[in-house]
């Protein structure tokens, strides 16, 4: 309780029962003869009823200005209590986490006229508590906050907000190291009070408040409706992030649709360039025809040399729609027809294919594709098209590895690597492939979602849909009865074996 | 003199492809589609026939099979943009009696060796 509280309540009882009391005894010392004269010997009954009548209506008084001195003196609180309160209960509705965030550090600065207010928000990637917010950015305070901060620490053990004050006078009565270390940092972070928002068993988030600009301290009240708001917060925070990845996945599978739909144009997109490129060919052809058909020797210098570069910048043109139906052709081989059909097919081939139609999208020229295919390799009972897409991803994603590792660390003398080999599985009945690579490889923390829909640890801008691993998976497992394994060292590189059936 | 129908929904094919042949002496004439290609073959029985696969309203297959049914006696070679994998429409044609089943895009030189080799093997 308040000790204003406290002292007021006091005064107020301490008035009031002088007055009780008081007024009846003063009614019989200076108005004794008056009531004498009136009543007679039985004049105390004036004074004593008097006092039983107030006796009577003074705890009802007193309650009535209790509650009026209560209210005043406490209106300001009462009305940033609220406030905040409020507050509370609207922020799960705001889906931006920026948005949220900023609302929060702008409501609790305005309503309970604070210097200063931050927020951190847990990483989980960096394993660190980071900045995301903070009004009054004329204080400048620390960016991050690690997990093994003594700070953060406490907070583990303890989930009551902390107090600048009431460490500084712990730390007066016993000097412990870990105290001067959280002073220390709550000096960094420009803190008085530091309350915790914990979601679950994890400490989410930390709110960073600054000295009000009253001067007042932090009372208990004060620090109640804080945890009350950081608890929603954290409720609200979480709901932002999950919003956005949710909004995120949907652009994905957005994104996989019109990929997938791209696929199953192929098929009519390819005959219509096809037909371009039989025009164009025929055009280019028939007119070189003409001009070997036509007799020269009468014509100018200018006129033959005009001949013979149009004849040139012709054939020039035919050996380009050459070429663009090489692509053509590849792309056909590739197209996605509903065709489900199993049958005999040798890995060679599909990885001959893939390579085919790979090299549109990466630079052969970048990585050195090493495949140790034995000729005997018995054939495997699968779907070439769907094989094409495994053979394609793992490539792909090799490259993209190499590519990572290529421009993170910059060693010197690095070169590309991918080994594609098969041999016989220890299972009878099976063939076992094995996709290494030399890239970047994979982080620890992401190796068991490596399989989940939609996880990449692509930039952005060469995501694609995400999709892709999973999608093998599903391949691999399901329509082929095989089995697929993976391991991988960061900074080393990364390896799937697969199992797939020969008969 | 050699007479070629050259049967196509491309005017590019037909316009070119006829040029390139009659350069070469022989008498071309050009059909947009397979009703058009069906009446002039009923009216001028062509050596040979161009047939393309792939044409709007009445395709190559059909065209074909109703050539037949009027028992023409022409050379037909097919041409086609699509899958090479097409067994199935090879099959057909082949029992419809094409000689011939040409994929696009093909190079004038090739495309001259064939018809050429066809018009003068019928011719003698």
């Amino acid at each position: 309780m308040d000790i204003r509280i406290g002292i007021t309540r006091t005064t107020i009882f301490a008035v009031l029962y002088s007055l009780v009391l008081g007024l009846p005894f003063a009614i019989a010392g200076f108005l004794k003869k008056e009531l004498l004269s009136l009543l007679g010997n039985a004049w105390w009954i004036a004074p004593l009823s008097l006092m039983a009548l107030l006796a009577i209506i003074g705890p009802f008084l007193y309650i009535y200005i209790e509650r009026l001195a209560e209210e005043s003196l406490l209106k300001e609180q009462r009305r940033y209590h609220d406030t905040l309160k409020h507050a509370a209960s609207g922020m799960t509705r705001i889906r931006n986490l920026k948005r949220l965030l900023e609302l929060i550090t702008h409501i609790v600065t305005k309503t309970v006229k604070i210097s200063y207010a931050a927020i951190y928000l847990y990483d989980s990637d960096k394993n660190e508590y980071i900045l995301q917010v903070n009004r009054n950015k004329e204080k400048r305070s620390i960016l991050r906050l690690s997990a093994d901060n003594p700070l953060i620490l406490r907070f583990s053990n303890d989930r009551s907000p902390i107090l600048l004050r009431e460490i500084k006078h712990k730390h007066e009565q016993a000097n412990k190291e870990e105290l001067v270390k959280i002073i220390e940092t709550m000096d960094q972070l420009c803190a008085s009070v530091i309350i915790p928002s914990y979601l679950g068993d994890k400490l989410s988030a930390v709110f960073i408040l600054g000295d009000k600009v009253s001067g007042q301290d932090y009372t208990q009240d004060d620090l109640s409706v804080f945890e009350v708001l950081a608890s929603q917060a954290a409720l609200a925070i979480e709901n932002a992030r999950f919003y956005e990845e949710a909004k995120e996945m949907q652009e994905q599978i957005v994104q996989a649709e019109k990929m997938s739909t791209i696929g199953t144009m192929a098929d009519g997109l390819s005959h219509q360039i096809n037909n371009r490129f039989y025009a164009l060919s025929l055009i280019a052809g028939d007119t070189i025809d003409s001009i070997k058909n036509t007799d020269t020797t009468n014509c100018s210098e200018d006129i033959k040399t005009m001949l013979k570069s149009i004849n040139y910048a012709l054939e020039r043109i035919q050996a380009n729609v050459i070429q663009g139906g090489e692509v053509v052709r590849g792309l056909l081989k590739y197209s996605r027809k509903d065709d489900a059909s199993f049958a005999p097919i040798e890995l060679d081939s599909v990885i001959e294919n893939t390579i085919a139609m790979v090299q549109y999208k990466i630079r052969l020229s970048e990585v050195d594709i090493i495949r140790d295919i034995p000729s005997d390799t018995p054939k495997i009972k699968g779907n070439s098209t769907q094989l094409q897409e495994v053979f394609f991803n793992f490539i792909d994603n090799a490259y993209d590895a190499i590519m990572e590792r290529k421009s993170t660390f910059n060693e010197k003398g690095f070169r590309g690597k991918i080994g594609i080999s098969a041999k016989p599985a220890q299972i009878p009945g099976y063939l076992e492939i094995v996709v290494e690579d030399n890239g970047i490889g994979v982080k620890e923390t992401d190796i068991k979602k490596i399989f989940t829909p939609f996880f990449s640890t692509k930039l952005v801008s060469h995501k694609g849909t995400g999709l892709g691993l999973y999608v093998i998976k599903r391949i691999i497992t399901e329509s082929h009865n095989g089995k697929i394994t993976f391991e991988s060292k960061y900074k080393n590189g990364t390896r799937f074996v697969v199992w797939l059936p020969t008969k | 003199m050699a007479k070629l129908l050259i049967v196509d929904d491309e005017i590019d094919v037909r316009e070119f492809a006829a040029n390139f042949f009659r350069k070469r002496k022989i008498n071309v004439s050009t059909a947009s589609g397979g009703q058009e290609a069906l009446d002039f073959v009923k009216n001028n029985k062509p050596d040979l026939v161009l047939l393309d696969i792939n044409m709007n309203g009445l395709d190559g297959i059909e065209t074909l099979r109703r050539l037949r049914l009027t028992n023409e006696e022409v050379n037909v070679i097919m041409v086609t943009g699509k899958k090479p994998e097409e067994e199935g429409a090879f099959e057909e044609c082949k029992q419809l009696g094409a000689i011939d089943y040409i994929h696009k895009p093909l190079e004038l030189d090739e495309l001259e060796r064939i018809v050429l080799g066809q018009l003068f093997k019928t011719k003698s």
